[in-house]
C-alpha cells in the first residue's frame, strides 16, 4: 500500500532531534537517519531542514556542539544534549502527550 | 576543547562559514554514497540526494545568519551599546548640571542608534535569499 507523507507540524521537528539526541550524540547525518527510520517515511522531513533547526537548538544551549570523527574517517560535527535540552525535551514531551491527548478527544466526542 | 580555544574558533567568522560547508557538505557526500550503494549513478545519486537534502543555499544562508547573530564580537557590542544607553539614562536622571544632562541625552541616543544599526547588520536586508524552488548552484 502505498504511504501517505504527511508534513511536519511546526515545531515538532525540535521535539524529534531533541528524542534522537537523547541516546547518544550524533551528526547531523545520522539524526537525519535515524528520524527517518523512526518514523518510516510517514512524515516528510527535509534533511536540510534539520541544520537551521539545530543551529537554533544551539543558540538557545539546548545542544552543544563539537567536531569529530565520523565513522567513515571523515571530521564530523557531533550534537549532544545538554542539561537544559533535557529539561527542555522533557516538558516539550509532556507538552505533546497533552496536546495530541486534547485532540484526539475532540475528534472521538466531535 | 578548552575554554579559550573555543572562543577563538567562534571569533573566527570565516572559519565558522566554512565549518557550515563542511557540515552540509559531509552529509550530501553520506547521501549520495547512500544512494550509490542503491545501484545509483554517481551523478543520478547526486541529484537525487540534493532534491532530498533541500534547497541547499537557502539552509546554508540561514545557518550563517544564525552563526553571525552569535558572533562574540556582535555579543559584546550589543552589551556595550546597552550599557552606553543606561549609563544614559543615568546621567540624565541624575545629573544637577544642564550640560551633563544633555550628554545623557546624546549617550542615550547613540545606545539606541547603535543598537538600530545592529539590528539591522544582523537582519541584512540586502542580503540575497534565494526562492524556496530555486535549483542549487552549489556543487556537490
Amino acid at each position: 500500500m502505498a504511504k501517505v507523507r504527511t508534513d511536519l507540524m511546526q515545531g515538532t521537528l525540535e521535539l524529534l532531534i531533541l528524542k534522537t539526541l537523547s541516546r547518544d550524540p550524533m551528526h547531523g547525518y545520522g539524526i537525519a537517519q535515524r528520524i527517518h527510520q523512526a518514523v518510516d517515511d510517514l512524515l516528510k522531513v527535509e534533511d536540510g531542514s534539520l541544520y537551521p533547526a539545530l543551529y537554533r537548538m544551539e543558540e538557545r544551549g539546548w545542544i552543544a556542539s563539537e567536531w569529530g570523527v565520523s565513522e567513515n574517517n571523515r571530521r564530523a560535527k557531533f550534537y549532544r544534549l545538554t542539561r537544559v535540552g533535557r529539561k527542555r525535551l522533557d516538558r516539550e514531551r509532556a507538552n505533546w502527550d497533552r496536546v495530541s491527548h486534547a485532540i484526539a478527544r475532540i475528534l472521538e466526542t466531535a | 576543547m578548552n575554554v579559550l580555544t573555543r572562543l577563538f574558533r567562534r571569533l573566527d567568522s570565516r572559519r565558522a562559514h566554512r565549518e557550515i560547508e563542511e557540515e552540509l557538505q559531509f552529509h550530501l557526500d553520506l547521501l549520495t554514497e547512500e544512494h550509490c550503494r542503491q545501484n545509483m549513478l554517481w551523478h543520478q545519486a547526486q541529484v537525487v540526494a540534493l532534491k532530498r537534502f533541500g534547497n541547499l543555499e537557502r539552509i546554508k544562508d540561514e545557518c550563517v545568519r544564525i552563526t553571525d547573530r552569535n558572533h562574540p564580537g556582535l555579543l559584546a557590542l550589543k552589551w556595550f551599546f546597552g550599557f552606553v544607553f543606561v549609563m544614559g539614562v543615568l546621567v540624565r536622571v541624575f545629573s544637577p548640571e544642564y550640560h551633563l544632562t544633555r550628554m545623557g541625552g546624546i549617550l542615550m541616543a547613540v545606545g539606541v542608534l547603535s543598537r538600530l544599526l545592529l539590528y539591522l547588520r544582523s537582519m541584512n536586508p540586502w542580503r540575497y535569499v534565494p526562492k524556496p524552488d530555486d535549483s542549487s548552484p552549489l556543487q556537490l
